[in-house]
């Protein structure tokens, strides 16, 4: 997607600074603490003369430490048909600051910028390709660019990744008469120091220690200082844009991107009109509807000049059956349109972590779309690009999020469907069969809901080979497992997928003597258990929360007896809670409970070892067990 | 070397002729469109229905698929990246079923996008439109030029029927060789200067663990030239080697030089040994020189110049060795080798080869040396180097072939004490020692490794198991020492008073890596190897040993491999040993069964249960 591209868009201007030296042994310790690299000095100058002309000097010296730290550096000068590149250069210092290579612009391989999942798109890069040979080592990369794109300026984000610190790192942005700039600035921690002055701003940020990442922790850029800049007019690969609030902002979008994209031909109309024909309510039609554009669209993108802004007509897409998410979504939304459905296009950012569209600053964000067709009290949420999801289903990628709806009268910040633990499910329900030797036959179905149905509903599109793989996988701590049968049903209506399953192990007792040694929790284990951190930096996170259900029935070998069973469990916590039991239902038959909750939430930094004692706790029932003895 | 032969292919002259294709475009399409599964790929997303490929050498390539889409799971099939730069006539189209009635949608030019990659490399691709469950795409495409590339027989879906022709109008003698690793019946047939190759339903490419590079596997042609008019024959070893001996840096660059003397007798300050001498040479030239992580078996530069500047490619650096062990009276030569995923040289051409190692015969016995690839020392080769045989040239111009063997074994050794306390919390330390590819391995870990990271170096994943003071040491060549200590929850169950643990703790194989039904594929141990793990546990106070488990010994067929397991206890300790080794790095596909029992074996055992009651 366009968008994400233009992110890393960034930089600019050095003066002399190339003179200096970069000796790896001076960063001070404390820099090079939990870093793989180390950012020397940054320097970022952008200057916006009109709304359609900024340039941007861009510098960075950056040491790297070890061969982790060679990914954070992103050796390209991203350029397009509205973006020149003025000069180019890279140098490359060993651990004592002397100079060892150098790639002047014309050493810079020209490549096309098409990101994955990407089919075409116009962005193209110059790139250059240095292998280290040994650390730490420096590289000093500059570049200025000229672009008539001022819909988006690069921010100050000075420490934007984990693992990686800052000596020193500054950012100018002057402007001229005709500009009118906002800013969105974010410091907890009074990281920043900030110069303002009519026509520019000067931002410095200087010795900032390296964050190592951590599990369960919310979004890094929570936490970090950034600043932000929007136009409130500007041009877009030739088109002129603006807007000082969402409402504003969201016109222009109607009016100049969306307006004119919604054509469709005669027949189509007439097709889509005869398709809802005896649907009576909001939801049937646009289930009627979101269900044709499944069956006849896929997700091809193609992102060239404003088209990666733009949706492709929506009687082009019903042409080629195929179409990115704007064009899919703007479809969808025509389509609808023409049955007397009302939806709205909406800006969002996907991703299995939720990021909210930022509600209080009008400006080019998001890297997804997808469409809001609102039903009385509520709103469904429809994700246009797939041909699989159940209408209305938006689990793990834009659920529970700020969005931006583009209606009519302008654009509203929204929040999207967001699935609390409770719908959350997985059912367990089964019946495994122990034998002599040790071997086991198991018959379940499982029974999955919410983010858990997200999880797990691709097994439906995979061939025998893969769903032997998959369960293999999914039962990992059963060994020898040999797949019976596998049938699914997919109940799209309400998000329900059954997956019932027959398998065989081997050996999936273990031998003391003369006795069997049985593992209670044959088909839900929990084995994960959280890293521990000596000193936490970070808030407890749980994004997601679910609940699951077991209940499984257990038969011994004929003869065998349970010498004495295990107490029932009872967990509570503020994180959630777990409770297993062993019953014997009859002679030789036993049956097995268990119930285990993860509520989303956000604790202190204080509560982590407490989770962690609870899943630990969590890990050692589940690996509870039993010895089988013959009489 | 490319080059040479670009150009030399582009002065000959060929004799025109054309063949006609035998697609059509469209032809007989309805009854492709109203198929609804294969038979013989019923699990099939897609399928190639019919692929052409005709070859006109130094000319242009011409190709034909049609395609059928049997659901949602096969439309990434529908979106195309033309594998070949520069193509022409691109023609295609989609074709559906709607209301009973054969519809045609062309593929418009407008939709073809021309990607340039890299500037002047010119990508066609798209996406078909109107695709749907049931459709049949067709393509066909032109190159502007010939080409020598491979020709994929195989891909990740099934093809029902393929045609290859291969017209070789240059004049240049050619030999075309299937990948001999892919298992793939494909009829061929000569006809002149035409060679006609067909195959029916060819299994899709399956990905397997333990292979080194699937594409090894895939079915391809490999079309070799072996010579061009008559002063340049590659079709014979010996040809082969008479060229290569012909390029001076390469014949000179074999025989000691003076240049570097100074350099080595400093180094070797009154050494005499032969095999230290080597050593210590070898040492020289990797701190000398770099590798610039190109290959090759002809040097591109004289030694002197790969000396000087410090860097060279495979060839240019090994080359330079076995000068500079000439130079010390060591009875050195090069030999030509190719890597794994250049497959092995099975006919003399240009391609058969990729790198050159240096050999030395010292007190009677052959040695192998790279002092090129980061991952190779002086005791062993990078084991991707290691593939089948090499061709060794003599200064006097004759060759033999050398088998690319590292008969050392590389070694993981293991010692653990470990002592279980009154509340059944399991304490300890283990030390680690990797020799050979191991520490090779390992050392790679290590290096770019910062102190906080140091855990992540171990290779545990059982439950409840931490790591604490991880420490390594790889001053000694060859060697890594690891030692850590550690602390396990979860590792011992008390049922009814009684406890039950795996004395293997943690270090127990807790995966059986050989899970699939069948293998195709050989499987690729890498090097031969032995793993010995001797662990000590004191057990708590007030119990005793009831039961142990019990020795084994198990070995695969041919001696390819075995596992040990003994176990004793002697007052409150308990003493645990076992040993497993390979004994043969690359074995045939068929001891699959053999390696998934032997393996399940080793697992049962490696996780049985001691058993502990109170006093």
């Amino acid at each position: 997607m366009k968008f994400i591209l233009s992110v890393v868009l960034g930089v600019i201007s050095t003066v002399g600074i190339s003179q200096q030296m970069y000796d790896a042994s001076e960063i001070p310790d404390e820099l090079k603490e939990n870093a793989n690299s180390v950012i020397r000095n940054k320097d970022v100058s952008i200057e916006i003369t009109t709304p359609k002309r900024l340039t941007m000097n861009y510098m960075v010296a950056l040491t790297i430490l070890n061969k982790n730290g060679n990914r954070h550096l992103n050796p390209s000068v991203p350029y397009d048909d509205v973006t020149k590149v003025k000069s180019a250069e890279a140098r490359i210092y060993n651990a004592h600051g002397k100079e060892i290579e150098k790639f002047k612009k014309k050493d810079f391989m020209d490549v096309s910028a098409v990101s994955g999942g990407t089919l075409y798109s116009d962005n193209r890069m110059l790139v250059f390709d240095y292998t280290p040979v040994n650390y730490p080592y420096t590289i000093v990369f500059e570049y200025e660019i000229e672009t008539g794109n001022t819909a988006h300026i690069p921010p100050f984000i000075p420490m934007g990744i984990y693992n990686s610190s800052v000596e020193q790192s500054q950012y100018t942005i002057s402007y001229g008469d005709g500009v009118t700039i906002r800013q969105k600035f974010t410091d907890p921690k009074n990281e920043i120091v900030k110069n303002e002055q009519p026509g520019s701003i000067f931002l410095t940020a200087k010795n900032m220690k390296a964050i190592n990442w951590e599990s369960y922790s919310p979004g890094l850029d929570e936490h970090l200082p950034s600043s932000f800049f929007a136009l409130d007019n500007f041009y877009l690969e030739g088109v002129a844009g603006g807007g000082t609030n969402w409402s504003e902002f969201g016109k222009w979008m109607e009016t100049k991107l969306l307006q004119d994209t919604r054509d469709l031909s005669p027949a189509t109309i007439s097709k889509v009109k005869s398709l809802v024909a005896n649907a009576a309510t909001v939801e049937d039609k646009a289930r009627i509807v979101y269900e044709y554009v499944q069956k006849n669209t896929r997700y091809i993108s193609v992102q060239v000049g404003i088209g990666g802004w733009k949706p492709m007509n929506a009687s082009e897409v019903d042409k080629l059956g195929y179409g990115d998410c704007k064009a899919l979504t703007n479809y969808t939304q025509t389509l609808l349109q023409e049955v007397g459905v009302t939806s709205y296009y909406t800006v969002v950012f996907g991703d299995r972590q939720k990021r909210n569209i930022v509600p209080d600053f009008a400006s080019l964000q998001g890297n997804h779309i997808i469409l809001a067709v609102p039903d009385g009290d509520e709103t469904h949420w429809l994700e246009c690009t797939s041909q699989t999801v159940p209408f209305g289903f938006i689990a793990n990628f834009t659920d529970d999020r700020d969005v931006l709806m583009v209606t009519p009268e302008g654009g509203k910040i929204a929040h999207t469907t967001a699935y609390p633990y409770n719908v959350n499910t997985l059912k367990t329900t089964g019946k495994c069969v122990v034998y002599e030797d040790g071997n086991i036959g198991v018959k379940v179905t499982l029974e999955s809901g919410g983010t858990q149905y997200s999880n797990r509903h691709d097994v439906e599109n995979m061939t025998k080979d893969e769903k032997d793989e998959y369960y293999k996988e999914y039962w990992d701590y059963v060994d020898n497992i040999k797949l019976k049968s596998v049938q699914l049903e997919n109940n799209k209506q309400d998000v329900k997928l059954m997956e019932m399953v027959e398998f065989d192990a081997r050996s999936y007792t273990s031998t003391a003597g003369e006795n069997l040694i049985f593992p209670v929790n044959v088909l839900n284990r929990f084995t994960y258990i959280p890293k521990r951190y000596k000193d936490r930096k970070f808030p407890l996170f749980i994004s997601r929360g679910f609940v699951d259900e077991d209940i499984v029935s257990i038969e011994l070998p004929p003869g065998f007896t349970v010498s004495s069973l295990p107490e029932p469990i009872a967990l509570e916590t503020k994180f959630g809670m777990y409770t297993s039991e062993l019953k014997e239902t009859e002679s030789g038959k036993y049956e097995y409970r268990r119930k285990f909750e993860i509520q989303e939430g956000e604790f202190p930094k204080e509560e982590y070892e407490n989770y962690r004692k609870f899943m630990k706790k969590v890990a050692k029932h589940d690996n509870q067990k039993i010895i089988l003895t013959k009489q | 070397m490319k080059n040479l032969i670009t150009a030399c292919i582009a002065f000959l002259a060929f004799t025109a002729m054309m063949h006609g294709q035998d697609y059509e475009l469209g032809k007989n399409v309805e009854n492709d469109v109203l198929l609804k599964q294969d038979l013989q790929f019923p699990e099939a997303n897609a399928v190639v229905l019919y692929r052409e490929v005709n070859v006109y050498l130094a000319r242009e390539v011409q190709v034909y698929e049609r395609i059928k889409i049997f659901n949602e799971e096969g439309y990434k099939h529908a979106t195309v990246q033309i594998p070949y730069p520069d193509v022409k006539k691109v023609q295609g189209a989609t074709y559906n079923m709607v209301d009973g009635e054969l519809v045609k949608t062309k593929l418009d030019k407008d939709i073809i996008f021309t990607d340039e990659v890299i500037k002047g490399v010119k990508i066609k691709k798209f996406s078909f439109p109107n695709v749907s469950p049931g459709s049949v795409i067709e393509l066909s495409y032109r190159t502007d030029k010939g080409t020598f590339s491979d020709i994929y027989l195989q891909y990740d879906i099934p093809i029902k029927k393929e045609k290859v022709s291969v017209f070789n109008g240059t004049g240049a003698g050619i030999e075309i060789l299937q990948n001999p690793r892919a298992f793939l019946k494909v009829a061929r047939r000569q006809e002149g200067k035409s060679t006609h190759f067909i195959a029916n339903n060819v299994a899709a490419l399956e990905h397997e663990s333990y292979v080194y590079d699937m594409n090894v596997y895939r079915s391809f042609l490999k079309i070799n030239v072996t010579s061009y008019g008559d002063d340049y024959k590659f079709n014979s070893w010996e040809s082969l080697g008479g060229k290569v001996l012909s390029v001076d840096y390469f014949s000179m660059g074999m025989k000691g030089k003076k240049f570097y003397r100074d350099d080595i007798e400093a180094a070797l300050n009154g050494e005499i040994d032969k095999l230290k001498k080597a050593r210590i040479i070898y040492e020289l030239l990797r701190e000398k020189v770099k590798w610039n992580e190109k290959y090759g078996y002809i040097p591109d530069q004289s030694v002197r110049e790969t000396y000087k500047t410090g860097e060279g490619a495979l060839d240019d650096i090994n080359i330079l060795l076995v000068s500079m062990l000439d130079s010390e009276g060591i009875d050195a030569a090069p030999v030509l080798f190719s890597t794994k995923r250049n497959g092995i040289p099975l006919s003399a051409s240009g391609s058969a080869f990729n790198g050159i190692l240096a050999s030395a015969v010292i007190g009677g016995k052959t040695y192998l040396f790279d002092a090129a690839h980061h991952n190779s020392t002086f005791d062993y080769v990078a084991s991707h180097f290691l593939n089948w045989k090499g061709f060794r040239i003599f200064q006097d111009h004759s060759y033999d072939w050398v088998e690319l063997i590292n008969s050392n074994y590389s070694n993981k050794n293991v010692i653990g004490q470990v002592v279980i306390d009154e509340d059944l919390m399991v304490s300890g330390n283990l030390r680690e020692r990797h020799t050979g590819y191991y520490s090779i391995g390992k050392e790679k870990q290590i290096k770019n490794l910062g102190e906080n990271e140091m855990e992540t170096i171990l290779n545990y994943g059982a439950d409840g198991f931490e790591a604490i003071e991880v420490k390594a040491d790889n001053k000694k060549e060859n060697i890594v020492d690891v030692s850590f200590e550690f602390e396990m929850d979860n590792a011992i169950d008390e049922i009814d008073g009684k406890l039950y643990f795996s004395p293997l703790l943690f270090t127990a194989l807790s995966e059986n890596p050989f899970q699939k039904e069948e293998r195709k594929y050989s499987i690729d141990f890498e090097f031969l190897r032995k793993n010995q793990t001797m662990i000590t546990i004191q057990i708590p106070e007030g119990y005793q040993v009831e039961s142990l488990p019990e020795a084994i010994k198990f070995s695969l067929p041919d001696n390819m491999g075995s596992f040990i397991y003994r176990i004793s206890s002697s007052g409150s300790n308990i003493q645990v040993q076992c040993a497993f080794q390979i004994n043969m790095p690359l074995m045939p596909f068929d001891a699959h069964d053999s390696l998934k029992e032997f393996f399940k074996v080793r697992m049962d055992k490696e996780t049985e249960k001691v058993v502990l009651s109170k006093v």
